[in-house]
């Protein structure tokens, strides 16, 4: 009888490869464990940008929930603490909804009546439903355009349906796709350019802004850092969409269809040769040369920096950081630092890090996070420095470093910023 | 509007109301869900959750598991998870996906304890309700599963006999943490406070308590069936400190209140009620709750409260001068200009207002908001 918290060495996933992942490291396997290390991603809209404030992004929005209200709880807590409480709003179903579809009847209504006792009147009203919704079927577009035509405010769909988490189209794919959505094609404007897929900014010194000056960007339009709806909607008329992160892949190939606007993608990376490497790759396909070489030499000081202050410390990574915890274990173990343990979801796109991890650290344990062994890890052991707020909780003695912020680190200066983070943690 | 909520947000729903009742059990509790029920119950309804681990699971369902109601999926997770975890019982959550797909708890509760050898306690919540009847729901079962055979096989379960117990005590019910200390002291003698560090050996003695004391209205259920079947009689009341009282009560008198409204949950709110009555000048006090309202204990004047309009239709109809309840009632009462003292209620603030003990509680219970 297994009496341990699951793990697996590098080395061993490795040979292992994608398609012979234990069964601990699938959550479709096993029961999914929850503690306090988990709340921020095993709930779909538990912590940071859920379904339900990621909606809310859209400048001059509101939104109304229609669920039951066991979906709405979180709520309270962080609308109030988010400043967005007063941006909520909520249609509890009852059981008779459930068979009547009453509540999909008395949506118009509802929105009428939001829209009035807003301080400012909404141009947006964002709809959302829940899990119940989808086995009903739900043909939510149609109830919006009712709603819009009652109320005359704009009014959108989106699904917060954790049951299609692992699917082709779940929840935060679905909410990113909505954002833009209201986007209706514009002229085209060769300077122009859409960041896609954070809720968050880039951070302001980010080399991303001066890559895209230097081949003629004269604006990168990111949803984060729209005021007005007006403001959002000029995105209509960017060169390009450039995705940031993968669950916006969807909503570029919308763009793509209903705009016409192509699209790249970036991977935030923390390992220098990979950060170069992308870049070039990035600029050869736009025909372009970025001059690399100021921010890589800040990058490259800044992790002799590390390798000075950490030399000799241990580190275990958690999985609510900016980054890809195994990634980032990668760019350490290439800084030569010792990684012990990172504690993730393991998916196949994260194989060609795991494969260099078995070369150059191949005793290094991964957990799975979700795993109903994780009831068995003994948290407290010996770990100098932890990444991620989760990590945290496995090691309560060590020095966190949180490393979550919703301002969004990347390319180099992502990196430097990590390790001044890193420096200001151990002091 | 039915359901519509401009102004307050969602409480606390039955599926967390039954975790409360059976978390301090030594049970596996499996959320019948898919992963965002759980984060619900675990990050903002249970304070416990925080300080230690525990065996709560969600069942991690997906869109074809309910379509398809793949059942022995998720016998066989279980069982898979049962081989990493002791557990005293498993414990089965619903919530609205299982309500959708008529889920069979009781083929369920056979087939698994078939399986497992250990009891499972299937509570059939759908989200949709308040946590009060998940309460309700959860007692029933837990007593039904373990107390009525006199305890046989108690004292190996570390069962002991008291005098007195408590029902209803869960931390969304009470001031705080350590509320149950609190009540089992304020009770004298032996007393044991179900679901508040107590183990199911003491739940299996339950026959063997001189009397119940229910101090929330999701006890009363599971009291009048132990008077009903075992003659144990119950006593119904909240009874609070002398201290923490007068401080309350100090500030309220200082808004020289006339007609008060007391909202809380009915059995609290009844005590706080009956101090307010005394102060002198008060002409009239009732209690209203937006959960439930036990006929036989309601007195006139109060009121039960079901969609978000009715708090200001009440108060303005009957005309309160004082409102005393959870601060985030006071969004839902727009263009009132009585006085309005926060009595925070972690069903519908939770951790917005919690105090990290009773002392905190009552020294900031009564501000005025």
């Amino acid at each position: 009888m297994a009496r341990e918290a699951f793990y697996i060495t590098a080395e061993k996933l490795a040979e292992l490869g994608p398609d012979k992942v234990p069964p601990q490291m699938i959550s479709g396997e096993h029961l999914i464990y929850s503690s306090p290390a988990t709340l921020s991603y095993n709930s779909p809209g538990a912590q940071g940008f859920g379904v339900k404030r990621a909606g809310l992004v859209i400048p001059e929005s509101v939104m109304l929930l229609v669920s039951p209200a066991c979906c709405g709880r979180n709520t309270t807590i962080l609308a109030d603490e988010g400043g967005y409480s007063d941006r909520m709003f909520f249609l509890q179903m009852d059981e008779t909804d459930l068979i009547t579809g009453a509540h999909l009847t008395n949506i118009p209504q509802a929105v009428m009546e939001i829209c009035d006792v807003c301080a400012e009147r909404p141009k947006v009203v964002v709809i959302c439903i829940t899990c119940v919704d989808a086995l009903m079927g739900t043909d939510l577009t149609r109830v919006c355009r009712r709603a819009e035509e009652a109320a005359g405010v704009k009014v959108v769909p989106s699904y917060m349906y954790a049951l299609t988490r692992e699917g082709k189209n779940p929840p935060m794919v679905a909410i990113r796709e909505t954002i833009y959505s209201l986007l209706s094609p514009l002229e085209k404007r060769n300077d122009m350019v859409n960041l896609i897929g954070n809720f968050a900014p880039l951070e302001d010194d980010t080399d991303l802004y001066e890559f895209l000056r230097q081949i003629g960007i004269r604006k990168a339009n990111e949803v984060s850092r729209c005021s007005t709806l007006d403001e959002f909607r000029e995105m209509g008329a960017a060169n390009f969409n450039l995705i940031l992160n993968p669950e916006a892949r969807k909503a570029a190939v919308m763009m793509e269809k209903t705009l016409g606007m192509p699209f790249a993608e970036l991977t935030r990376v923390y390992e220098l040769g990979r950060i170069r490497k992308q870049y070039e790759l990035f600029g050869a396909a736009l025909g372009a040369a970025f001059d690399l070489d100021e921010y890589y030499g800040r990058a490259e000081a800044a992790g002799a920096m590390l390798q000075k202050k950490c030399g000799g410390a241990s580190f275990a990574i958690g999985q609510v950081v900016n980054g890809n915890p195994v990634e980032m274990a990668l760019a350490l173990t290439k800084l030569g630092l010792d990684v012990k343990e990172v504690f993730a979801n393991i998916g196949a796109e994260d194989f060609p890090y795991i494969r260099e991890l078995a070369e150059r650290a191949p005793e290094m344990k991964l957990y799975s996070t979700l795993s109903p062994t994780m009831m068995n890890y003994s948290c407290g052991g010996e770990v100098d420095i932890s990444l991620g707020i989760d990590a945290s909780f496995y090691y309560p003695h060590s020095v966190n470093i949180r490393w979550n912020s919703e301002i969004q680190p990347f390319g180099y200066m992502g990196f430097v910023h990590f390790a001044e983070a890193v420096e200001r943690g151990i002091g | 509007m039915k359901g519509l909520r401009k102004y307050i947000s969602p409480f606390t729903p039955d599926q967390s109301g039954a975790v409360s009742v059976l978390y301090g059990y030594g049970g596996m509790l499996i959320i019948m869900d898919a992963g965002g029920c759980v984060g619900n119950i675990c990050g903002f309804d249970e304070p416990r959750w925080l300080d230690s681990k525990s065996a709560i699971f969600s069942a991690g369902l997906r869109d074809l598991d309910a379509i398809l109601g793949r059942d022995d999926l998720l016998i066989r997770k279980t069982k898979d998870a049962l081989a990493d975890v002791d557990a005293e019982f498993v414990g089965l959550i619903g919530t609205p996906v299982p309500s959708v797909i008529a889920t069979d708890y009781r083929a369920l509760k056979r087939l698994m304890e078939k399986d497992y050898h250990i009891p499972v306690i299937p509570v059939e919540t759908n989200g949709m309700e308040l946590y009060d009847r998940g309460q309700d729901k959860a007692y029933r079962q837990l007593f039904a599963e373990f107390a009525g055979n006199g305890g046989d096989g108690a004292e190996k379960r570390g069962g002991t006999v008291y005098d007195v117990g408590i029902i209803g005590a869960t931390p969304l019910d009470t001031p705080a943490k350590d509320s149950p200390e609190h009540l089992r002291t304020l009770c004298g003698g032996r007393a044991v406070c179900y679901g508040a560090g107590d183990c199911i050996g003491d739940v299996m003695k339950a026959e063997t308590v001189k009397k119940n004391l229910v101090v929330s209205p999701s006890g009363l259920g599971i009291a009048r069936k132990m008077k009903d079947e075992a003659g144990i009689p119950y006593e119904v009341g909240y009874p609070v400190e002398e201290a923490h009282c007068e401080k309350f009560l100090g500030r309220l008198e200082q808004c020289s209140p006339q007609k008060v409204l007391v909202i809380h949950q009915q059995i609290f709110a009844d005590g706080i009620r009956q101090k307010a009555a005394e102060l002198p000048g008060v002409n009239e006090a009732d209690t209203a709750t937006w959960f439930m309202l036990d006929k036989e204990i309601k007195r006139s004047g109060d009121a039960k409260l079901r969609e978000e309009d009715d708090l200001l239709e009440l108060v303005t109809e009957r005309g309160y001068d004082t409102v005393i309840g959870d601060p985030l009632f006071r969004r839902a009462l727009p263009g009132w200009k009585g006085n309005y003292l926060s009595l925070p209620h972690f069903a519908v603030s939770g951790s917005l207002h919690a105090a990290e003990n009773e002392e905190d509680y009552w020294q900031n219970a009564g501000e005025l908001i």
